[in-house]
């Protein structure tokens, strides 16, 4: 028996031994076992810094405050202080700490090995040093320069300091931007008629918002939705006039669906109704805008534009316009705010009339610098670079025509911005010149109408250079690669253009140090310039500058503080309080008013008062259905769709349809189609909603990436800006359109089975 | 002939066993914190969901992602164009859930409600753990030891609104802590920190129920549900609507007496019927066959 | 659609339910069998540890995280009563205990007074801990809030029944087949292989097996009413997995197909006995088979709810 017994043992001994051996855990999980109450602690958090910068995502530029723990972004938060976060932030920011982190992003400079470029083309990427990408660089663009002239040499580039200093000083008239598919027709209206670019809305003391497609809370704009749903909730009534219901419909009280870029009928409607009754605000108009010198004249034009006319063209009962304009007229203080990208503008052949017709109404009510109104920005005026570092007179330039058609747009050309629409077109007709090179930094082949020809048109040139973050498509047409820092790992301010209450400066400092070899635009255009153009990167001692001792020199002349102390501060401002008509007065002591009667545009030719003009594109047997484009709160056009977070959250894009429109077209729900246009179609699934017109179909924008090089963002949905047609300069012209809209929602569709 | 297993056999396996761990990797221990002398008190917390003024930026959604270092999953749009990800997982702790309504007029809105652990006020899932890997702590989170679970998924099955996941393959469960890292430096949660409406607020509970009593909406959901909860919805529009579940307002430990007290009296209600009614086929077998041989006898 | 307690859950519940009805089965046949039933007895006394271990191995390969951490399964018992995991793992392991026991006293039997005191007590035993064994898991379904349609408390007595049913039926199945490859084991068995050559234990067993069919239908239907209020009942019952298994394994196969068969048999219908004997044994199977069909299918329709 003893014997047995201590076998047993010891078999029982090793089995348990055995049996614990394999528990990967301590031997406090077998005491703890025991134990009937178990100890759960939650880690500390471990020590995190702090930094106050800006947010980078977009141009609201919201101030926020950065946490690191051990030198890496664990979180962001707004930094309560600032007036456009208000301690708050969407998920774009919040999400924009991925981005330093990404595994795709550019790290090195590099040159391209495969000669042939094309739509989804691996351009064979090796890895070389910045003297090497510099130095080639440079001689590719002084050769090019020397053999084809300056103005072989294209910028299709934000127009900072730096960009404009080396495209001036190489002599080229070619400065191409984005605006005339974002803010153009607002700039130049809001310009040459109220005289300034307003964006700033008292939402909080509103009783009546108007919105013509204005969807910022959509699109989770926090300075702007902050303030809209404080307003709307002390008792604003809200009013969207809008073909499909976004997100926004959740604040609105009333939702008119509208028939696509027609906006301007019922505007128009709405100025004869107010004219017509007397609603509008008599001291003010008189007082503040041009009205009364041209009343006869006005009060003639707007008697044709009766609300039974702008019925029949809107799809809209003329009774609810008549009511509108009523409401809008009486329930003070009312606003009608415009942002971007918005019906206003630049998104139909007749929205910079709508802008027009909106600045008319805005002041018939009396809005523009009036409490619950639209506000004038309240900046601080920064030394530009030719102000701190004065550059040797600018060459003339040989040729001063530019590619794309700007210097026929005056006033466009006043505003100091650009357009891209007509690019494609004249590079592969070569007119007026041949271009030879192009300089890319911060904007994607994909944001441009009918992105496919300009993809054709890149292929004719010699040598691009493009500086980005991301490899973008703008990337990989490319000879020469520039890896770009992002906002969280270089110097900067921000004067926050979208502020209406006091100045409020907000800094950008490096929060962690540049990774990789990635080096801030300021710096690489420095770089090029001092090999290309070398006197005009120079200070006044001969020796070059920094883009860190403008930044320095800029903001100790403007705020008169160190930039350090700037950074420790986050926020530079000038507290005060917001007093109506402060501006207005001044205007008006100096002679000028609101050009409700559009006197500079007469003057230029331009139609001074916005006359019915129908949208460019209307339906047609083969293309029965308008397109319209958004974009989804989580997005930031194509700038964050390869960022995982904000793709998990918003996938991909797809045409939304109302389902009887479906079920005509024996569509189902997330069935695969094709949208076509008349100048290109996608793939892309279909989803049914009801909240849409049935003669629509609506796309998020910022999808379609061909880049192989963003391991996430590749192959999610499609774009649609391949369905939107690109322009020609003389078509703007025949419009008599002075902005140069790029009309990037004016086209019509059909939708078929995949 | 069976050894019977003594308390020292036990333990002198055990310290055997236990030199052998020292060979073997430890899995990821949580450090002891600190008690901390915090700002905060350590009355029970809640937030306000006010599903009337989120207009669905789902910043609480990716500040919880990055907060807490959770991936990223893969996703495909859905049947309302916007909700994504569908659901809880284990690496998706909060996410903001769209539904469209119709009013009487049949014009059609959005609403949004960003959804996450209700941390109820007693706790299912923290009743339901057989390893008390889940506890509820006295201001409120209800939060867990990874390392303590056992991945039996009791508490997934027992969660009346879904909410813990267990991760197949990192073999974690996982669900909202809220922010208890946070709230303990007198921090808001993540989610509430970033909301820039204000329809999601962070306060003690009795203050945040004021609050939702105070705020004119129509329809409260949270107060009373599974006993009550942390998380308190206000709407405009039904929960129904929104794809709440009707949960009852019994806590746990109610509800499993009254179950049991059913359980209890089904069972004897069954047990006797079936005595009678074996017994009284029987006997009923029985007399038809003495009637039957007694009409013989006649 | 994923489920987080699939077959495997459904296999565990099967085996553990079968296990305690096995030794409930087993005690029956002893104490109130007169020792004509020893056959049943004993087979049931095997029966009952052997699948009541299987089942803790599908328990552990159903556990996420046994391969990570298989030493937190010491902690399970940490939360008695409150967690019914806890009690299910306490339950089982003094279950497994008592019916090893049980089974070692049959295996080493001897025909001496204490011997069958000790065998009685320990049966006695075993049954009272195998019925702990069959309702626990369904009460343990039944706290789940989350899962309304196990909330019914009916829900447990079903599956208990189905347990008590599918133990009966799988431990006379057991006679022949331990009486075929393995008689010198157990003397009367030899005997007992005779037996089945007469009709007595499976007629004996159909018998009760039916008495339970009939509670285990009522007992089904007044679960299904109970459930009927609950909002999407009908659309997860009407599911083509759940409704193939639920109405056509369990119902069906598993209840009303044997019932018939032993109804039937009864009337002989001209049909020699031994092919009856045939059918009988078929159809403990198929009962079995419906007890597995059962609890997968309850699964399925809670989760999906």
């Amino acid at each position: 028996m003893g014997g047995t017994s201590r076998r047993e043992f010891l078999k029982m001994a090793v089995a348990s031994a055995a049996f614990l051996g394999l528990c990967s855990g301590n031997e406090d999980i077998i005491l703890n076992a025991l134990k009937f109450q178990p100890s759960i602690e939650w880690p500390k958090p471990t020590i995190m810094e702090k930094f106050y910068t800006t947010c980078g995502v977009c141009h609201s530029n919201c101030g926020i405050i950065a946490h690191t723990e051990d030198g890496v972004i664990k979180f962001v938060e707004g930094n309560p202080k600032d007036l456009h976060s208000g301690g708050k932030m969407c998920a774009k920011g919040i999400a924009g700490s991925y981005l330093p982190y990404a595994p795709d992003r550019l790290k090195y400079p590099m040159k391209r090995t495969n000669p042939e470029k094309g739509i989804e083309v691996d351009p064979g990427w090796v890895t070389i040093s910045w003297d090497e990408a510099l130095n080639t660089t440079a001689e590719k663009l002084k050769e090019i320069k020397e053999t084809y002239g300056p103005q072989s040499i294209i910028f299709i580039a934000s127009p900072t300091g730096y960009v404009e200093r080396l495209r001036k000083a190489i002599g080229s008239p070619n400065k191409i931007t984005h605006h005339d598919t974002c803010i153009i027709t607002h700039v130049v209206v809001e310009k040459f008629t109220i005289g300034a670019k307003l964006w700033a809305y008292d939402f909080p003391n509103s009783k009546y918002i108007l919105c013509f497609g204005w969807d910022q809370p959509s699109k989770a704009k926090v300075t702007l939705t902050r303030r809209f749903i404080e307003g709307r909730w002390k008792g604003a009534k809200v009013v969207v006039i809008n073909p499909n219901t976004t997100l926004m419909s959740s604040q609105a009280d009333e939702w008119i669906q509208i028939v696509p870029g027609t906006d301007l009928a019922f505007a128009l409607a709405m100025i004869n109704v107010i004219l017509n009754e007397g609603l509008y605000d008599k001291d003010y108009v008189e007082k503040y805008t041009n009205f009364k010198e041209h009343e006869s004249e006005i009060r003639s034009w707007a008697s044709q534009y009766t609300p039974e006319w702008a019925s029949e063209i809107t799809g809209v009962p003329a009774e609810t316009i008549r009511r509108i304009a009523r409401e809008f007229a009486t329930i003070k203080p009312s606003v009608i705010p415009i942002h971007k990208r918005d019906p206003p503008g630049p998104s139909y052949a007749n929205s910079w009339k709508l802008v027009h017709a909106i600045i008319i109404l805005n002041a018939l009510v009396g809005a523009i610098d009036n409490v619950g109104g639209w506000l004038f920005t309240k900046g601080v005026t920064f030394p530009s670079l030719d102000k701190v570092f004065p550059p040797p007179p600018y060459p003339e330039p040989p040729i001063k025509e530019d590619i794309c058609g700007r210097v026929k747009l005056p006033l466009l050309d006043k505003v100091k911005l650009g357009i891209f629409s007509t690019l494609a077109n004249n590079i592969l007709n070569k007119k007026p010149y041949e271009v030879k090179a192009a300089i890319i930094y911060h904007y994607n082949i994909l944001s441009f109408p009918n992105p496919k020809k300009l993809v054709e048109a890149l292929k004719k040139l010699e040598f691009i250079v493009t500086i980005d973050i991301l490899p973008s498509e703008s990337v990989q047409m490319a000879d020469i690669v520039l890896p770009d820092c992002t906002y969280w790992e270089r110097k900067g301010y921000s004067v926050r253009i979208y502020n209406g209450w006091y100045p409020q400066v907000s800094v950008f400092q490096p929060v962690i140090n540049p990774m990789y070899e990635c080096k801030s635009a300021g710096w690489i255009f420095c770089e090029l310039g001092k090999r290309i153009v070398p006197e005009y990167f120079k200070k006044p001692d001969g020796t070059f500058f920094s883009s860190s001792e403008y930044i320095e020199a800029s903001v100790k002349q403007a705020l008169g503080i160190s930039f350090e102390e700037l950074a420790s501060k986050g926020l530079w401002d000038k507290p005060g309080e917001f007093k109506p008509f402060t501006k207005l007065e001044s205007m008006a002591k100096a002679g000028k008013k609101i050009q409700v009667y559009g006197e500079t545009f007469k003057k230029y030719g331009y139609d001074p008062l916005p006359s019915w003009q129908p949208r460019r594109d209307k339906p047609t047997a083969e293309y029965p259905l308008y397109l319209i484009v958004t974009r989804p709160p989580v997005h930031r056009h194509g700038k964050t769709t390869d960022n995982p977070y904000l793709l998990e959250a918003y996938p991909e894009n797809a045409a939304i349809i109302h389902p009887e429109t479906a079920k005509a077209l024996g569509i189902n729900d997330l069935e695969w189609v094709w949208v076509e246009s008349r100048v290109g179609r996608i793939k892309v699934k279909a989803k049914l909603f009801e909240g849409i017109r049935k003669d629509c179909v609506c796309l998020s924008h910022g999808f379609g990436h061909w880049s192989r090089g963003l391991i996430y963002g590749y192959g999610h949905g499609a774009n649609d800006g391949d369905l939107v047609p690109d322009q020609t300069i003389d078509e703007i012209l025949a419009r008599k359109d002075p902005t140069g809209g790029a009309c990037m929602s004016d086209v019509c569709v059909k939708v078929y089975k995949a | 002939m069976v050894e019977k297993l003594s308390r020292r056999n036990f333990l002198k396996a055990a310290v055997t066993g236990a030199g052998l761990t020292a060979l073997f990797t430890s899995p990821i221990t949580l450090s002891k914190a600190e008690e901390t002398v915090n700002s905060y008190n350590k009355k029970p917390k809640a937030i306000l969901i006010d599903v009337r003024k989120c207009i669905g930026c789902k910043a609480c959604q990716v500040a919880c992602k990055v907060w807490n270092k959770l991936p990223a999953e893969e996703t495909a749009i859905t049947e309302d164009e916007y909700t994504n990800p569908t659901g809880f997982s284990a690496n998706t702790w909060c996410y903001v859930k769209f539904s469209e309504v119709k009013d009487e007029a049949g014009n059609i809105s959005w609403r949004m409600a960003s959804v996450r652990c209700m941390h109820c006020l007693e706790p299912t899932c923290v009743s339901v753990c057989p390893t008390k890997a889940l506890k509820k702590l006295p201001e409120g989170p209800v939060i867990y030891d990874p390392n303590r679970c056992i991945g039996c998924k009791y508490c997934v099955e027992a969660c009346p609104w879904h909410v813990p996941h267990f991760d197949e393959e990192r073999k974690v469960i996982g669900k909202c802590i809220f922010c208890v890292d946070r709230i303990k430096e007198g921090m808001v949660p993540a989610c509430v920190a970033n909301c820039q409406t204000g329809a999601l607020q962070f306060g003690d509970r009795d203050e945040i129920l004021e609050k939702a009593h105070n705020s004119g909406a129509q329809y409260i959901y949270g107060e009373k549900e599974a006993g009550g909860t942390s998380m308190i919805f206000v709407s405009d529009v039904p929960f129904e609507k929104l794809g709440f579940p009707k949960v009852p307002h019994e806590p746990i430990s109610t509800y499993k007496t009254d179950l049991l007290k059913s359980i209890s009296g089904i069972g004897v209600a069954t047990f006797i019927i079936s005595l009678v009614g074996y017994f009284g086929v029987k006997m009923l077998v029985k007399r038809k066959a003495q009637v039957k041989a007694s009409s013989k006898g006649v | 659609m994923v489920l987080v307690w699939g077959w495997l859950t459904a296999l565990d519940l099967f085996l553990i339910g079968t296990a305690g009805g096995a030794a409930i089965a087993s005690g029956a046949a002893h104490i109130l069998g007169k020792g004509e039933y020893d056959a049943l007895a004993e087979s049931g006394a095997y029966l009952a540890p052997i699948l009541g271990l299987a089942s803790i191995l599908t328990v552990v390969l159903d556990l996420g995280r046994f391969t990570v951490a298989p030493a937190n399964v010491l902690y399970a018992i940490s939360h008695f009563p409150e967690s019914m995991v806890s009690v299910g793992t306490i339950l089982r392991m003094a279950f497994i205990a008592v019916a090893a026991l049980n089974a070692i006293l049959w295996l080493f039997r001897k025909e001496t007074l204490i011997n069958f005191v000790v065998r009685i007590i320990c049966g006695a035993a075993n049954m009272a801990l195998g019925f702990t064994v069959t309702i626990y898991p369904g009460v343990m379904l039944a706290f789940a809030m989350g899962k309304p349609l196990w909330s019914s408390p009916v829900f447990p007595w079903v599956i208990s029944v189905s347990g008590m049913l599918s133990g009966l039926v799988l431990s006379t199945f057991l006679i022949p087949v331990l009486g075929v490859f393995i008689p010198r084991l157990t003397p009367t068995l030899l005997e007992a292989r005779r037996t089945v050559l007469i009709h007595k234990i499976p007629e004996k067993v159909s018998l009760y097996m039916s008495i339970l069919i009939v509670i285990e239908l009522t007992l089904a239907s007044a679960y299904l009413g109970s459930i009927s209020g609950i909002a999407g009942a009908a659309t997860a019952f009407a599911n083509p997995l759940v409704s193939m298994f639920f109405f056509g394994g369990f119902i069906f196969v598993g209840l009303i197909l044997p019932l018939v068969i032993y109804i039937l048999e009864r009337l002989r219908l001209g049909i020699p006995l031994s092919v009856w004997i045939i059918l009988l044994y078929i159809s403990f199977l198929l009962v079995a088979v419906g007890a597995v069909a059962a609890r997968y299918s309850l699964l399925v329709a809670g989760q999906i709810l």
